[in-house]
Formats: structure tokens, sequence, C-alpha cells
């Protein structure tokens, strides 16, 4: 099993209400979860634990568990978490190290620290930079990029320690969206090479097309642990949630055409949009 | 005479990145437009020209009667206001409520004035609530919405937003449409930055399409969906309703649901 959270709850310092109350979740090998709520519902935070930024960076009031690879996080220094575990922070400018003039070096910044040796660093810092379309901003200061393009740099910062498990926070709120499609097809290529996926989305079309597991945090507790298809396939089982996330377009569609008798649902509402294009065809 | 008009405008930074190629355009009174175009394509640098905090390498950017080179950016703010991209680098107060009075003090409001427009726009925003937080200790969509706040405060005719909805939630999302509607009702001119095209059918009816430092293209939503390889060409995608349409073979491309069930039922 990748990660194993055991009745985990969270305070940050100073803090009188709980994030996260009393969270159980098992992630297994492999799995690309997708995780959904509302802003302040605990999803960011949920991250920092998974990666061990709770509690060795940020403090605060713990109780419970987060296990990776067998091993509890409370134990483990953040520099080897980092190497299992990676997070792509929501926003760039906070995950830039503030102490390097290239994006070559910035990217390297993690390996610099770990003590790998040149070669090896180079090696993989420009694999990463070519897998993620940026080798030729190599040579640019981080800080006179776009906001995108930063974001991909952070992302490439996090992919170069080849963690097994990815956590993404957001990672596309600031890309275009031929870039985005980018980042939604790598994070996909990577779960198929293994690398179990943990992402935080707003972008419900792009998530439940992506994920095999869907996770509904609201007010701090996981409120729905389900596959996609499974939470859309009757309006009544989507109802209760209604209010907590956006239905995918593709299903509000679907209802409509079914209102006005152009359509007629057999094995559940379309999710993405070869589903719809398939259901909706001439 | 339009709000902004833009006349062969360059731009290349210090570093000598060319990042506007020569821009002409002209953005009306009351008129709400939005830019797209891929990550680094010129979008920002286009929007700073329109404050000042950018000046013109070659050619003019006229906000009314006033050349753009002539004034101070704190001169122009009174009639151009501007929301960062990262309100990181806007917020700089111990609390929400300083971050709001700022503005309006700084161009002369009344105090009572300024009393009644804080208490309005953060109600507005819904915001009200954390007036006496930190901002420094908010979260990254509650200080968009107070940098939001902090420069509606000031009233301008012009706002500028550069991606506001980057980190909101579909509630925010819906909330600031809502917001951005009510500010074309009151005549403003509005300029919005963003990748979300889905938000900018809700906001506009004139998309800008900017690649490699010029506008490819100026036009409807409508009629620049269907213009797939300039569309490629700028990294963008048409939204899944309106690119659903197309690829079902629709005469045109459906911009919503009620749209799409439009076209899909008189074809049958």
């Amino acid at each position: 099993m990748a990660i194993k959270i055991k009745n985990l709850s969270y305070s940050y310092s100073g803090a009188k209400k709980e994030t996260l109350k009393n969270i159980n979740i098992d992630i297994f090998d492999g799995q690309l979860c997708g995780v959904l709520g509302r802003n302040l519902a605990g999803k960011s935070t949920l991250c920092y634990a998974l990666t061990g930024f709770i509690p060795h960076f940020f403090k605060g009031r713990i109780k419970g568990k987060v296990i990776i690879d067998n091993l509890d996080t409370a134990n483990l220094p953040l520099y080897k978490i980092v190497t299992k575990a990676g997070l792509v922070l929501q926003n760039p400018f906070n995950q830039l190290s503030g102490e390097k003039f290239t994006v070559f070096e910035e990217v390297a910044f993690g390996l610099e620290n770990l003590g790998f040796s040149r070669n090896e660093m180079i090696e993989r810092v420009e694999e990463i930079l070519k897998r993620i379309k940026i080798y030729d901003l190599k040579d640019r200061s981080p800080y006179n990029l776009s906001g995108g393009q930063q974001q991909l740099v952070s992302i490439a910062s996090v992919l170069v320690m080849k963690p097994n498990i990815l956590v993404l926070d957001e990672p596309t709120s600031q890309l275009d969206p031929i870039n985005s499609k980018l980042i939604f097809s790598l994070v996909k290529e990577l779960n198929r090479e293994g690398i179990t996926i943990i992402i935080v989305e707003h972008k419900i079309e792009e998530i439940v097309e992506l994920a095999d597991r869907i996770l509904l945090i609201e007010d701090g507790e996981i409120l729905l642990d389900e596959s996609p298809h499974e939470i859309f396939k009757s309006l009544k089982k989507y109802e209760k949630y209604i209010k907590y996330m956006r239905q995918p377009c593709y299903v509000k569609l679907a209802q409509k055409m079914e209102e006005e008798g152009l359509w007629e649902k057999i094995n559940g509402y379309p999710i993405t949009f070869d589903q719809a294009k398939k259901e909706f065809e001439v | 005479m339009p709000k902004i008009l833009v006349e062969r405008l360059e731009f290349t930074y210090p570093s000598g990145l060319k990042a506007l190629k020569g821009i002409d355009l002209k953005i009306e009174n009351g008129e709400s437009i939005v830019v797209i175009g891929e990550n680094g394509s010129g979008k920002t640098t286009l929007v700073k020209h329109f404050n000042g905090l950018l000046k013109p390498s070659s050619g003019q950017v006229w906000i009314g009667k006033k050349n753009s080179k002539n004034y101070t950016t704190a001169e122009l703010s009174r009639t151009v206001g501007y929301v960062f991209q990262n309100p990181e680098n806007q917020l700089f107060k111990e609390t929400v409520r300083e971050e709001l009075n700022f503005g309006p003090k700084n161009i002369g409001f009344s105090e009572d004035k300024i009393k009644d427009i804080v208490v309005k726009i953060a109600n507005l925003t819904d915001i009200y609530n954390i007036l006496d937080s930190n901002p420094r200790e908010l979260n990254f969509f509650q200080k968009q919405w107070v940098a939001i706040a902090s420069t509606l405060t000031m009233d301008s005719k012009i706002l500028i937003l550069d991606e506001p909805n980057t980190s909101q939630d579909f509630l925010g999302v819906e909330k600031l449409i809502r917001l951005i509607n009510n500010l074309l009702i009151k005549n403003k001119t509005l300029i919005t930055i963003t990748h979300d095209l889905d938000f900018a059918l809700k906001i506009s009816n004139r998309f800008i399409v900017i690649n490699d430092g010029r506008i490819v293209l100026d036009s409807s939503p409508q009629n620049i969906f269907t213009k797939q390889q300039e569309l490629i060409k700028a990294n963008l995608i048409p939204p899944p309703i309106p690119r659903l349409g197309i690829s079902l073979g629709f005469k045109y491309p459906p911009l919503n649901i009620d749209d799409f069930v439009n076209i899909y039922s008189s074809s049958q």
C-alpha cells in the first residue's frame, strides 16, 4: 500500500478548529485519486499531511498517523520523505527556492541538497525539462517567467526527485488549456508507469476523466470516496453533494437532453468528452 | 471616444525579450473584453500598459484623452484599477480593512465616503468577516478576493482583472461572474485575462487572442471557436460544450447547454 492514513486529525497552531477530522484512507500503489472540495474544505492541508509537511513544517496539533511505504511520516525526516512523496504546491511562487538564478539550477536544487553527482543531476534535470517541454526556458530566471511557466518549473522541480507518490495541489490553475492538457496527460503517463497520484483539482471534467477514485472533502471530513462513474450514475445519488461539488457539464447536458426527450439514459450519464460524443452522435 | 486606444504598440523588456510586436486595439466605454492566449504570450505585458506600469517601447496607449507615457501609474490608477495575477504582490498592509482603505485614501476620498465604500465592497465581495484579519494569514483564494476588493474601493471606470479566478472553487467563480456582470451594469469597462474559456464566455462577448506578442483574433467567441488552427497555435481549446458541438458537426459552436440542445433538436 502506498499511503495509509489512520484516524488523522489536525489543527494549525493557534487555530481553535480542526482542519482535518478523523480521516481514514488507504491509497493503493498505482492509484490515481482526484480530490474535490470547496475552498477551505481541507484539501491543501491533506496534501501537506500526505507529504510530511505536516508535522515537519507545519506544527500544530496532530492526532493519528500517516504511513508511507510502511513508515510513519512523523518519524521520517522531510529530506527522506521528498524522495518518496513529492508535493507540487498550489502557488508556484511559493515553490521556488529563492536562491537560484536559472530554471535549470532551480530544478536541480533538490538533487543538489541530497548530494547527487553532477552528471546524474544534469541528466535528470535535462530529461525532465524536455519531458514537460520547458527546455528552452532553462537559462531564464525563474522570476522572469509568466505564472504558467513558473508552475511548470515547480512541477519539474518535484518530478526530478522521482518520487513514487506524487501529490499535486491544483497544478493547472494558472496554465493555458493546452499546457493544462499537457500536465493532465503527464500525470496519466506517470501513473501508468506506476506512480501513485493524488491530485486536487477544480476542473471537474478533467478530473473525472483522469481519476479512478474521487475523494470529496468538506469541512475536514471525507464525504465521499467512490469511482467517478458511480458518483454521477444517478441524479438522486449526486443530489446530496450538489452543494460541495460542481457537476461535470456533460452530465448537466445529458440531463437537459433527457428532459427534452432528445436522449435516453441507458448506462448512466456520460462524464467524459468521449462518452458524451458517443451518446449524442446522430 | 474609446476608453482605451492602443496604436502600433511594441514592448521589449530590458532583458531583450520582445514581448509585444505591434498591437492595435480599441476598447469602448462599458465593454467587457477577455484576453486569452498561451502562457508567456504577452497578455499581462499588454494590460500593464493600460495603467502605466509599463510604457511603450514604441507606439501609443491612450486612456481616454491621456497618453499613457505622460502620466504616472498613480495618476492613471484613478481611472484604471488593476488586480494582479498574484495577490501577494498587491497586499502589504496589516489588516484587510487597511488594505481596502489604502486606495481611496490615496486618491483623496473623504473619510465618510471611504467608510461607506469599504463596507459596500466588503459585502459585495463577501470578505466582511475577515476585515480585521492580516492579509498574509489568509488563504490564496481569500487574498484574491481582498486584492479584487481593494481595487474596487477606488471605484475606477476601467478595471483590469489578471486571472482573477485561478484559485476559486465553483462557487467562487459564480460569485465572480455575478460581480463582473454587476460592474457592467454600472457601465464600467472591463478587461479580463483568463485561461478559463468557460468563465470567459459568461462575462464577455469579445475575445482577444494573443499569440507571440500579436493579436491574432479579435471577435465573438462563437466565431473564434471555429478557427481551429489559430486556436491551436495560441495553445487554446474551446471549452467542453462548444468543443462537443464542433466535433458532432454542428452548424455553429454552441456556447452553452441550452444552445447545444437547440441546435441538436433543430438538426433532428
